[in-house]
């Protein structure tokens, strides 16, 4: 019954023979058994699925976490995978999908347990002034008050420039609900922003954060 | 695509442009595969094969039906039945029962265990309780008397332990409590793992790292720390100086002013197993020749010069290695020396580090008083108390994070977020300091408050 805190084994560590082909042949490797397709994959895609998450969730103590889930979630359900070249596709509908889960379980815990729903998310502080940070919150402030099939549509399309079809196939929807969403998201996006200070001086043509190729 | 529109997109590109620069955000890829590699993809097939695929629209409908029913039938269950929770034996064989006292016999210890396999001893003489128990952890105060606790890591493992006017926060670790109600002597003493301290003289959150004691007296506002002895006993009470703080009391413990912050004294780390008094003078003396650090000017309050000496050792340098709690002193002493701009750094930095420790959320709240208070950026200092209270709701600067939140608001000139937050400040703090300006707030009703109106804290 009783179990004392142990030492954990060291991480293994990963093969580094590269593994050549394109994503379905990495797929079907993976499903061989193959034991350097799981790095391979990961390898390829990790910083794909990384940036989509980031775009829509913002920077958030929980952003490791989930990318370490997509993927689990990926490669266990990979045998159902039914077009293996469409990989990244599918792996960034999962992405979606787990950000969509952990932005609605957000909100809940914020309103059962009483936060105001002006919660700005994190931002990495680093090496951005405090107003490009003040602009990074201000933004996920915002679209924290959006609907989430928005909030999603808005980051991939807007903020991270994906192109239409692969946003409306990332979403699961069509394209032209997507286009929709996304004139909604626009709107509503803009009238939350004028209430944000920092990022109403954008708007109004302002040059406050400059050019991040500047700083 | 109109003007507006056309900002917006450009907005939010440029959105993506800053979080592409920012260093914290980025992917720890080695870490991230060697986790990958280490996880069960067999033991999640099951949880997750149905995952990532585009369902049909039958499918659809089957399994919002089936959602439907499930869910339906866990509201039935938990209507009927309490959530899980650990449970507790006593000594042997006794069930604990949660709420009622455990005294521990004069001359032996009380073993308490969970059910998650977490193990506490109640030293003899002890009293304590089990004030509450949840699935992931439990609530135990102790009254009097000595605990050795040993928890269980687990995902979202959380366990508190009240010690007199202190509070414990645990997520997986062993160490060793103690209270005496009679000479209001707090100890701890973390032998593995991490915990947090909040109370008197320690504030919010104090880490406590392995093989560090701490030691508090709040009837001689004295705290005390130190490393851990081998022996397991109580460290002994060196009477030479500390180099870089000064000479102590007899008793090795400095007595502090009650007004915070309480001065430390920090104790050499333990000597190996057979060292002498002798080796201990000898790993005290002699004092250092260099002119003192900003950590301990800091510490003697003198923090103009401690940050002039932050300065000069490199202000950048020491953020980029400083540990959590070193950038909280680092912030303060930054600020108190009259630069809020450092200060921000310090705190900037800590938050960047250490996300999601209670230090950055703590920071959170600092930096809302500097934009309020030296930076007058009140929607910035709204940011900041927002973000405190997502983080630690009930921490320790809940309430004036809360109040202040009412402040700014109204000092924006923004009467909905203000009564906003005025009733929500009323709400959870219907006594609080702020009680009297968020009701005036409220009973303006939407006529934005006049500049100059705002009343301190």
């Amino acid at each position: 019954m009783s179990r004392p805190l142990k030492l954990v084994p060291p991480l293994p560590i990963a093969s580094k023979v590269a593994f050549v082909g394109d994503d379905a042949s990495l797929v079907q490797a993976f499903r061989r058994g193959d034991p350097r397709a799981r790095a391979a994959l990961y390898e390829r895609h990790s910083d794909h699925v990384h940036r989509v998450l980031y775009r829509m969730i913002g920077f958030h103590g929980d952003l490791a976490d989930l990318h370490h889930d997509v993927f689990v979630r990926a490669l266990s359900s990979l045998p159902t995978l039914a077009d293996p070249s469409a990989f990244k596709g599918w792996l960034t509908m999962i992405a979606v999908h787990a950000a969509r889960t952990w932005i609605t379980r957000k909100k809940r815990l914020k309103w059962l347990w009483f936060v105001p729903t002006e919660e700005l998310p994190e931002a990495p502080a680093s090496a951005a002034s405090g107003e490009v940070l003040h602009a990074l919150l201000a933004t996920y402030a915002v679209l924290d008050r959006l609907p989430v099939d928005e909030r999603i549509a808005f980051a991939l399309r807007f903020i991270d420039g994906m192109e239409l079809t692969d946003v409306a196939a990332a979403c699961e929807t069509s394209l032209a609900t997507i286009k929709r969403r996304l004139d909604r998201a626009s709107a509503s996006f803009e009238a939350e922003a004028r209430k944000q200070p920092v990022l109403e001086a954008w708007l109004e043509g302002g040059s406050r954060w400059g050019n991040p190729g500047d700083r | 695509m109109g003007k507006s529109r056309r900002s917006v997109t450009d907005l939010a590109q440029r959105v993506g442009a800053m979080q592409d620069e920012a260093r914290g955000a980025r992917l720890d890829r080695e870490r991230g595969l060697a986790r990958l590699l280490a996880a069960d993809l067999d033991g999640a097939a099951g949880r997750d094969a149905a995952r990532g695929r585009a369902p049909t629209l039958s499918v659809r409908l089957v399994t919002a039906l089936a959602a439907a029913v499930v869910i339906a039938s866990i509201a039935l269950v938990i209507g009927l039945r309490p959530r899980a929770s650990l449970g507790f034996e006593l000594g042997t064989i006794d069930a604990g029962v949660v709420g009622e006292w455990i005294a521990a016999p004069p001359a032996a210890e009380l073993p308490i265990r969970f059910s998650d396999g977490s193990r506490l001893r109640l030293a003899p003489g002890g009293r304590a309780r089990v004030a509450s128990v949840s699935a992931t952890g439990a609530e135990i105060a102790l009254e009097r008397g000595a605990l050795d606790l040993e928890v269980v890591h687990r995902d979202h493992t959380s366990w508190l332990v009240r010690v007199g006017p202190f509070q414990i926060h645990v997520i997986g670790t062993r160490f060793e409590t103690s209270w005496d109600p009679v000479t209001e002597q707090f100890g701890v003493a973390l032998r593995e793992g991490a915990i947090t301290v909040s109370g008197p003289f320690v504030g919010e959150a104090r880490a406590v790292h392995a093989g560090e004691r701490l030691t508090i007296s709040t009837a001689k506002n004295t705290i005390e720390t130190g490393a851990i002895d081998a022996r397991a006993e109580p460290p002994p009470i060196l009477t030479a100086p500390v180099v870089q703080a000064p000479v102590p009391a007899p008793s090795g413990a400095v007595p502090v002013a009650p007004s915070p912050p309480a001065r430390v004294v920090e104790l050499e780390p333990a000597l190996p197993r057979g060292s002498t008094s002798s080796d201990v003078a000898a790993a005290i003396a002699p004092p250092a020749p260099d002119p003192p650090g900003w950590a301990a000017l800091a510490l003697d309050a003198k923090y103009k010069d401690a940050l002039a000496a932050a300065e000069r050792e490199g202000f950048d340098a020491i953020c980029s290695r400083a540990s959590a709690r070193d950038l909280h002193a680092l912030g303060d002493a930054a600020r108190l020396g009259g630069s809020a701009a450092r200060s921000a750094q310090a705190f900037n930095t800590l938050r960047a580090r250490f996300p999601g420790s209670p230090d950055a959320a703590a920071a959170a709240f600092i930096l809302g008083r500097i934009a309020q208070d030296q930076g007058h950026d009140y929607a910035g200092a709204a940011a900041w108390y927002t973000r405190y209270l997502s983080e630690q709701p009930g921490g320790a600067f809940a309430a004036d994070a809360a109040g202040r939140l009412v402040e700014v608001e109204d000092r924006m000139g923004d009467a909905v977020a203000a009564q906003r937050a005025a009733k929500r400040y009323l709400a959870a703090y219907p006594k609080g300091s702020h009680a009297a300006f968020a009701e005036s707030v409220i009973a303006r009703g939407s006529h934005p408050n006049a500049p100059g109106t705002i009343r301190d804290p």
